[in-house]
């Protein structure tokens, strides 16, 4: 199908592209990688989109004070070859890997992703997991929003009409810190069916900080926190993949509405997650 | 050659590219209920809406002399007449100054529907008391057959067609077998999914009709209109240009009769084209149920088969009817049997309706028959390679009583998978029957059609230009280039001097439509007896000249053109024309036809032309855990008899091939709730792309010599896809243990195999028995 007819301006300021967001019936558009295939399922049907393109200083990728902040128009692809984001971010890099083709790695947007918030992308998993905050502005004010308060459910976020993200700020990982990210798709270049996001710091064979945050089974990004608690308190010498697994599978089992599958696959995912990141390390 | 630089390049001119002056657009309302009966359509809204030409629905298509068309069953409206049938039939065309205004229209038709229960499966169908589709039986004869064959239209309520064989003692072959088991196989329904759109221009002028379409069978939709407009056939005249895709979606009557209506209400010429969402609403391919009883004796020799094939024809007959036909007589596959009985029935749903599909019931009748043949071979202790040895046809044995011989070497292909797979070696791995396994599969199809015809047309100019006229469409098989190859090759001229001719149907000369991958050996033969009859004018004349028998000369390319050759001496041939005749020159046109005989005793009424292997090996790695299977390596082989052109053939199979990988591993066409189709657009519905391709695709062509087309040639279009889908599941076995025996071949099922597995087998049972 072809789009409803809509409008189209390509601002070269940020105040501009603020304005004109402001209109009713705007919609930003950033790399187009879900909106434009909705708009020609006629699915969105906005009045005007406002390209970001043109506008200055929403590409950057910079660390600062123990936080890495990412720009709104960075692409998977340019986040995946930046020396910043693979020393601050590891799971950044691991779960772009898993990020439709090369040609959606190439126009996509890492804020993008987060907005579309589609409980089967990536990025929501890798940002609740690390506790990213977004910056979210509009023309009259800007406010900070938490990755897991602005995911509100399937396809649903945080941000207000007349808003876009300006930054994501992820805090740089501790020293020690190891990365994985494991997904089961129908098909390459598919919508996962159940994914997750890892990252631990061992330090001196003792697990710290661990982040286990799994998709597929819940609307929006689930944290295993009795995962990562049972891994932080595990005595010396216990099998930590299988640990993480059978916790995981108790976690997952007690979820109302969850796939079959996904249910089946999630406790062995997180279990090969572990196993990777202590191979690693 | 040209072509393929004209395809890349965006040149080629599809019948989506045909464009006239004055020509007016049209667009579908179709319909958003599975089932419903139409109490009344309100089109004064848009026909009020400026730019609207006029609105065409059912009350204009039943004034026709016969407003249904459906290959041997007539049962299709070519718009909905009362009635409603799956989501997506179309209710009302508007004609239009333009697309935009069209699609406009649509959304101001009132469509008055009293909604009636949905008949969305099998089950539902033949449930008793179910909603049938049809109160009144239809017009159309049952499919001819030979003997021990049966065929019957519309035999019971919701069941469109039934085709049945028998031969032998099934019941006393069957009690006295040292085994017998009995397996059910389901397999999914998928689209066509052609990249170019179904589409047409109709434009009627000085009384007759003129049609560009993309259908594949120009003759056979001239026939449909002239008796559905009463109509001479002299009076319709259709194109038959470039098609992008069709793979037996764009065959038989389609859409081409509602165009004509449309230009001749519009009094304009209409084009209509569909977009790929509308395209995949057209047609699909038979989902079904198919459950084998198979004997063997104590030694793995296949004894006697009972098969009953239920086939989901959707909601109108299109050419269902062939494949069950085909499906049910082919399901014995390339063995040898004492007794047989097989039936196939077509229930109907209220689903988009099913039709030919690059096989006719092929893949449906391998998968199944093959699965089992592995699953009897595992369960008898013979590996199932030696299995399929002791029981295939040999060279020449006929493939039933009646029948022609198996003109391939079966065991040939199947050593040359198994070389090529490493199959032989496979117990070697570390891996072997713990995730990692390989399996094997022998498609059969026959070829060439049931008692098929065709003639064609060569033409050489003064100047050795030679022109073929056949109508067998470019589908991106090849065709012209493969018949221009057949003619040259004949004529001893360079394949550069050929063109191959556009084909309208006022000109070219008659086939039945390119299908059963029967353009090589019988429109091919009609070529090469064209280009036999062109060359021996051409010989006489240049005789006749030089004052000599026309025995003594050869025809060949010269340095100053072509010429003849007599001993030692050449003469070039454009000056003897051109002294002879003058003026412009002169053309020879030679003549050819073939027809293949009926013959009552084969019991589908044709001894089958030509036979069509495909042999299949595939391995796997199955991840225990999460289901997720790895395709390591596909091989893929068929037999051309003799390639004419070898690039093309193996095009054929790679491609062939990647269709049935495509629904053994993730296409599927689905339904929500049994009523409304789940993912029938282009972004859900996915067919394969290159990154989902195995580790290693593998595709090679056989020559064994004993084709009956030019050269010992024969088709081998449609084989690739036969044998796929069975070699796929019988490797998930080697590697696991598990069966699955629903396509697709989703993590899901295979887990749920798996899982299956632990709790029948213990676990220390299943580790002694590996």
């Amino acid at each position: 199908m072809k789009p409803a007819p809509f409008d189209y301006e390509s601002p070269v300021t940020l105040d501009d592209a603020l304005a004109l967001l402001d209109r009713p019936g705007a919609c930003p558009l950033a790399g187009g990688q879900s909106l434009i295939p909705n708009l020609s399922m006629r699915r969105t049907r906005p009045d005007l989109l406002v390209d970001l393109r043109r506008v200055p200083d929403l590409r950057s990728i910079e660390t600062n004070a123990g936080t890495l902040r990412i720009g709104p128009m960075v692409t998977f692809a340019e986040a995946a070859a930046s020396p910043e984001v693979r020393d601050a971010c590891p799971l950044v890099i691991e779960a772009i890997r898993h990020v439709g083709s090369p040609a959606i790695r190439n126009r996509g947007t890492l804020a993008g992703n987060l907005v579309w918030a589609d409980p089967a992308s990536e990025l929501p998993l890798v940002a609740v997991a690390l506790g990213a905050v977004l910056t979210l502005r509009r023309r009259d004010g800007e406010r900070e929003v938490a990755a897991a308060d602005f995911l509100l459910g399937a396809f649903e976020c945080a941000i207000r009409p007349g808003e876009i993200v300006t930054s994501i700020r992820f805090p740089v990982a501790g020293p020690g810190a190891r990365a994985s990210f494991a997904e089961v798709s129908p098909r390459r270049n598919a919508p996962a069916l159940a994914a997750v996001a890892a990252q631990i710091e061992v330090v001196d064979g003792k697990v710290r900080a661990a982040r286990i945050v799994v998709g597929g089974v819940h609307p929006v990004p689930l944290r295993l926190t009795a995962v990562e608690v049972a891994l932080e308190d595990a005595g010396p010498g216990t099998d930590l993949p299988d640990l993480g697994a059978s916790v995981a599978k108790r976690a997952v089992g007690s979820l109302p509405d969850a796939a079959d599958y996904a249910s089946a696959v999630v406790p062995p995912l997180v279990g090969r997650t572990i196993a990777s990141i202590l191979a690693a390390s | 050659m040209d072509g393929l630089n004209d395809k890349v390049g965006g040149g080629t001119r599809y019948a989506f590219d045909a464009a006239l002056p004055g020509m007016r657009h049209a667009k579908l309302l179709r319909s958003p209920h599975p089932h419903a009966r139409i109490l009344g359509i309100d089109a004064s809204h848009a026909l009020a809406l400026p730019g609207v030409v006029c609105v065409v629905t059912g009350e204009d298509a039943a004034r026709l002399p016969d407003p249904h068309h459906g290959f041997s069953v007539r049962d299709q409206p070519l718009i909905a007449i009362g009635k409603v049938r799956y989501v997506g039939d179309p209710v009302a065309a508007v004609v239009a100054m333009d697309e935009r205004t069209a699609l406009a229209a649509l959304e101001l038709i009132a469509v008055d529907y009293e909604v009636l229960e949905p008949v969305p499966t099998l089950d539902a169908a033949l449930a008793p008391g179910a909603p049938v589709l049809f109160d009144e039986p239809h017009p159309g004869a049952p499919l001819g057959v030979g003997a021990g064959s049966w065929s019957r239209n519309e035999p019971a309520p919701n069941v469109l067609y039934e085709y049945g064989y028998a031969r032998g003692e099934i019941d006393t072959d069957l009690a006295g077998a040292a085994h017998v088991f009995t397996d059910s196989f389901a397999i999914s329904r998928i689209s066509h999914y052609y990249l170019e759109p179904y589409s047409g221009v109709a434009r009627i002028e000085d009384g007759r009709i003129e049609l560009w379409t993309c259908n594949q069978d120009p003759f056979m939709i001239r026939a449909d209109i002239s008796r559905m407009f009463g109509l001479p056939v002299n009076d319709i005249c259709l194109h038959s240009p470039m098609i992008g895709g069709g793979f037996g979606g764009k065959s038989y009557c389609k859409l081409e009769p509602l165009i004509v209506l449309m230009a001749m209400k519009a009094r304009a010429p209409v084009r209509l084209a569909l977009t790929l969402d509308e395209s995949l609403l057209t047609l699909t391919k038979h989902a079904g149920v198919l459950t084998l009883t198979t004997g063997v004796d104590a030694e793995g020799r296949l004894i006697a088969r009972r098969s009953e094939l239920k086939l989901d024809g959707g909601a109108y007959a299109d050419a269902s009817a062939m494949v069950a036909l085909k499906a049910a007589y082919r399901v014995t596959g390339p063995y040898r049997w004492k007794s047989v009985f097989s039936r196939a029935s077509i229930i109907r749903t209220t689903t988009i309706p099913a039709g030919s599909y690059r096989g006719f019931g092929g893949t449906q009748a391998s998968y199944a028959s093959e699965c089992q043949i592995d699953m009897i071979a595992r369960r008898i202790g013979l590996d199932p390679y030696e299995m399929r040895r002791r029981n295939l046809l040999d060279v020449g044995e006929p493939f039933a009583p009646g029948d022609s011989g198996m003109d391939s070497d079966l065991r040939r292909g199947l050593d040359e998978v198994c070389r090529r797979l490493g199959y032989h070696e496979r117990s070697q791995h570390p891996g072997h029957r713990n995730g990692r396994g390989m399996g094997l599969a022998i498609g059969i199809k026959d070829g060439g059609g049931t008692g098929n015809h065709a003639q064609a047309t060569v033409t050489v100019s003064h100047t050795g230009a030679v022109t073929v006229s056949a109508a067998t469409t470019e589908i991106g098989q090849g065709a012209g280039s493969t018949l221009c190859r057949i003619a040259t090759r004949t004529l001893g001229l360079p394949l550069a001097n050929a063109r191959y001719a556009p084909i309208d149907t006022d000109r070219t000369p008659l086939n039945n439509g390119t299908h059963v991958s029967c353009g090589t050996t019988v429109t091919g033969t009609a070529v090469q007896r064209a280009a036999e009859d062109a060359r021996a004018q051409i010989l006489e004349f240049a005789a006749e000249q030089l004052q000599c028998p026309a025995a003594d000369l050869t025809l060949e390319e010269s340095g100053q053109g072509w010429a003849v050759r007599r001993g030692a001496d050449l003469h070039p041939l454009a000056p003897l024309i051109m002294s002879w005749f003058g003026g412009v020159g002169y053309v020879f046109i030679g003549r050819g036809g073939i027809k293949v005989p009926y013959d009552e005793r084969s019991p589908v009424r044709a001894r089958n032309l030509f036979w069509m292997p495909s042999w299949a090996g595939a391995e796997v790695e199955i991840d225990r855990e999460t289901g997720r299977l790895r395709v390591l390596q596909l091989i893929v082989g068929g037999d051309a008899g003799h390639a004419i052109d070898m690039a093309s053939c193996v095009g054929q199979i790679a491609g062939a091939a990647l269709q049935a990988y495509g629904l053994s591993l993730f296409e599927e066409l689905r339904y929500r709730d049994g009523a409304q189709p789940e993912n029938a657009d282009p972004r859900a519905y996915r067919v394969p792309m290159a990154s989902d391709l195995p580790d290693r695709f593998d595709c090679f062509v056989e020559e064994h010599g004993m084709g009956p087309g030019p050269f010992g040639a024969k088709g081998l279009g449609e084989s690739g896809m036969l044998a796929v889908t069975a070699a796929l599941a019988n490797a998930i076995e080697d590697a696991t243990g598990a069966r699955v025996t629903t396509t697709p071949f989703t993590g899901e099922r295979i887990l749920a195999a798996l899982d299956g597995l632990d709790t029948v087998v213990p676990m220390d049972q299943r580790s002694a028995a590996e």
